[in-house]
């Protein structure tokens, strides 16, 4: 094994602080950091939001912000000390030798360049001693090599394509052979497949994987999920609280945690994903349905040239019933066409054709251009940071739905915000804050009770909990569990994540390519799922959590 | 999580343009107090009085009072920099929004129109526009106002359009937000940041345009004051009497000095433009 070898990368003793004006010792982020990382090995960081792992990436790579005020330590690399650097020789560093990937595949790319014209300046604008300098043939055959060792299958269509043509996964695999193409001795790999739904996400780690093997290349893989670090790292260092708690081969973290935030991540990370008792509610599939899709059609027109257009179709003959107190989950892989669908029953946009009814009324017909009436369904949004207006206070944002509606008077609403804080679980001060005071757990709080202010029959919970820590998930989950219990609401459960759907849901719909392929009661789906679709997808969960699930099985 | 605490350059910024326009304010807040002299009253006696006790900066070709010239010479600045603004805001914010929010071909219309004022340089226009229309401060004010609006409809319109996708405007359309309410107030306060320094430069830009078309004879009419008109009477004079000269340019000066430190600073705080995070 590369335990032995010499290591890449060797930090000591690092402490960071950001000058605070109110306070004259500054802001700690991080305390005493000490670890080091091996020729071709895997580090995982793991942690919560705010635990400094974001910044210990940003300090290898020297990105940190201005402000920052490194207090002690050194960070050696290749012989060096890091910090000691000038800052011109420093970014010379980060491109040739240290290679970086961040979460948001997209923002890394102009919008307005072909793959191979990034990959192509990559190594113009990089004039490296130790390469020739090629021709630009020569530098298009080695892009396109490197294409195909990312595990790309037909690598010159990646290359000629734009951005915005591939998917997500493929971006951030074209990213991961832009850093590599120089040939970098360590890559810092900052949430890189957060944005990623499962199966892709464990094409990725995979890919990740083979290529440190195939370069012997030091990969620095931060992350806040521990199953996934599991999968990928030969070591792996918790961090809590601005220092590093442990650090160990993930074996060993995950069966002896020596921490107590160890064992705390592990306990919520499984509590996410091991299936539970359903509880009690008055879901039952004898009651007749409360909201009913029939052969719902939509689609959009991609304009290619003048007055050319190409007709696009996203849904294709949707059919799901909804019923009233009913948590129905929907899966379905990236780009399927369950975000339009949470558009189209929101009334955001239009649909083709098909028919919409709630409670047996006809709330669109869109065959004969009838739009959608405003129906009580609420839309919880994946990220709690952009789904609140960060220029209005708590309060206002909750009064907001009544106030429009001239439900009540100003006394009454007040009232009204603060019992419904109270039912999300917020004290009442919260009420006086701004978006941006609250962490992501404590906003999606909010904006479930935003969506809750109309009291809605139904509400649409879009990845609610993919955004969050594990422990935050836990937390969220039991909260939309409690609302479904007590104000009998129905819910449409959106997620990538198959064991949170198992837990919680009644029933499930699963989403291939525009149409429901299949529907039915969560068990019977997941055990004995009828077609291809179905079983490939659930099949990539089980891949991507493998030893999650075996320890769930052993206990 | 990432908390990045301002840096203190801003506070810099802010204080000397702070500093800078309350010479321009304290000024108008003077003039209205106490007026040493009559503006337009001719004294042939005092003419070319160099500054002194009686005269603090001095008397020009006409034995008028600079000090008493130069205060009534800021509120005029200031009236038309502030009414000016005012107009372009409100016109930018309409053609802006309806562009940002319609998008599609009234975007493409708003825009064009918008392009088109852009396309003239700004000062030839207003000259253009007071010619037709008579140079009255009013006239004045309304030129500016039309001459600046497109910048303030470009700000409006990017910034609604950057806007109007994101998640918690969509969610207030879906809890039944009507578009007026919905650009008003949920996206109007969510463009400050980019408004305040706009408005603030607006200032500045206005009261040098006031004072190149006083300048060239078509702006404030005599025998009322402004800098502008100020600095041409002077210019023959430079030689002879240089504080009729040097007074309403180290007016303008702060004023306009004062104006960009403040825009300056303020972007900086919000990490805009070439300060962008």
């Amino acid at each position: 094994m590369t335990y032995l070898s010499e290591p890449v990368l060797l930090v000591e003793n690092l402490s960071l602080t950001f000058p605070d004006a109110n306070r004259a010792s500054g802001h700690n982020v991080l305390s005493n950091l000490t670890f080091d990382l091996r020729k071709g090995e895997v580090l995982g960081i793991v942690g919560d939001s705010g635990s400094g792992k974001t910044m210990t990436a940003l300090a290898v790579a020297g990105l940190l912000p201005e402000n920052a005020e490194v207090t002690s330590g050194r960070i050696m690399f290749d012989g060096k000390d890091l910090l000691k650097l000038k800052p011109s020789d420093r970014r010379k560093l980060l491109g040739d030798k240290i290679g970086m990937i961040f979460q948001e595949p997209l923002s890394s790319f102009n919008p307005l360049m072909t793959i191979g014209k990034h990959l192509n300046e990559v190594l113009t604008s990089h004039s490296n001693p130790l390469l020739p300098k090629e021709h630009a043939d020569g530098r298009k055959s080695r892009i396109l090599e490197m294409l195909a060792h990312v595990g790309f299958t037909d690598p010159l269509r990646i290359y000629n394509a734009f951005p915005h043509q591939i998917s997500g996964g493929q971006r951030q695999r074209a990213l991961i052979a832009g850093t590599l193409l120089l040939k970098p001795t360590l890559l810092i790999a900052d949430e890189p497949t957060t944005a990623l739904d499962t199966v892709t996400q464990s094409q990725i780690v995979d890919q990740l994987k083979r290529i440190s093997r195939s370069f012997n290349l030091s990969v620095l893989f931060i992350s806040h999920d521990l199953m996934l670090v599991e999968r990928i790292c030969d070591r792996v260092a918790v961090m809590h609280n601005r220092r590093i708690v442990e650090l160990e081969t993930p074996k060993d973290i995950l069966h002896s945690p020596t921490h107590p935030h160890t064992a705390k991540l592990i306990r919520s990370a499984r509590a996410v994903r091991t299936p539970r008792v359903k509880q009690e509610t008055n879901y039952s599939d004898d009651n007749p349905p409360l909201i009913q899709i029939k052969g719902l059609n939509t689609g959009y027109n991609d304009s290619i040239f003048f007055g050319a257009s190409r007709y696009h179709e996203v849904l294709r003959d949707v059919n799901i019933d909804i019923y009233p107190g009913e948590i129905l989950g929907l899966i379905g892989s990236s780009g399927c066409g369950k975000t339009t669908l949470t558009r189209v029953l929101t009334g955001l946009i239009s649909a083709t054709n098909g028919t919409i009814t709630e409670n047996g009324r006809i709330m669109a017909d869109f065959s004969q251009r009838k739009k959608m009436k405003r129906c009580s369904v609420g839309l919880v949004f994946q990220d709690p940071y952009n789904s609140l207006n960060p220029a209005k206070t708590i309060s206002w944002l909750l009064e907001e739905p009544l106030r429009i509606h001239g439900i009540c008077d100003r006394i009454e609403r007040k009232t009204r915000v603060l019992q419904m804080l109270s039912d999300v679980g917020l004290g009442s001060k919260y009420q006086h804050y701004y978006p941006h005071q609250l962490s992501g757990g404590q906003r999606q709080r909010v904006a479930l009770a935003v969506s809750l202010m109309l009291s809605p029959s139904l509400i649409i919970a879009d990845e609610p909990v993919s955004a969050l820590d594990a422990s935050v998930q836990a937390q969220i989950l039991e909260l939309l569990f409690k609302i479904n219990r007590e104000k009998g609401v129905a819910f449409l459960f959106i997620s990538h994540n198959l064991s949170v759907v198992r837990s919680i849901c009644h029933r499930v719909a699963i989403m291939d390519d525009g149409r429901i392929v299949e529907a039915g009661a969560i068990d019977e789906v997941f055990d004995k799922p009828s077609t291809v679709v179905a079983s490939n997808l659930l099949k990539a969960e089980t891949n991507y959590h493998p030893r999650s699930n075996r320890t769930i099985d052993s206990q | 999580m990432i908390r990045i605490t301002p840096l203190p350059a801003y506070k810099l910024y802010l204080t000397i343009g702070g500093i800078f326009s309350s010479f321009v304010v304290m000024a108008i807040l003077l003039s209205f107090i106490y007026m040493p002299y009559d503006t337009q009253a001719t004294v042939y006696a005092s003419k070319f009085a160099p500054p002194s006790a009686e005269h603090l900066f001095g008397c020009d070709h006409f034995g008028r009072d600079v000090f008493s010239r130069t205060l009534e010479g800021a509120r005029l600045t200031v009236l038309v920099s502030v009414f000016g603004v005012l107009i372009a805001l409100t016109l930018g914010g309409l053609f802006g929004s309806i562009a940002g929010y319609f998008g599609g071909w009234v975007d493409n219309v708003v825009m064009l129109l918008s392009d088109s004022v852009m396309a003239f340089p700004g000062v030839l226009l207003a000259l253009v526009f007071v010619a037709v229309y008579g140079s009255g401060v009013y006239n004045i004010i309304w030129a500016l106002g039309i001459v600046f609006f497109p910048s303030y409809a470009r700000v409006f319109r990017t910034g609604i359009r950057q806007l109007k996708d994101r998640e918690f405007i969509l969610q207030a359309s879906i809890i039944g937000v009507r578009p007026i309410r919905l650009v008003l107030i949920h996206i109007f306060p969510n463009l400050m940041p980019q408004l305040i320094p706009a408005v603030v430069i607006g200032l500045a830009n206005m009261a040098l345009s006031e004072a190149g078309m006083s300048y060239l004879g078509l702006g404030i009419q005599p025998p009322y004051a402004s800098w502008g008109k100020m600095l041409k009477d002077a210019q023959s004079y430079i030689l002879e009497a240089p504080w009729t000269i040097i007074f309403p340019s180290l007016s303008l000066l702060f004023y306009i000095l004062g104006l960009y430190f403040l825009s300056e600073g303020i972007s900086i705080r919000f990490g805009l433009g070439r300060h962008a995070k």
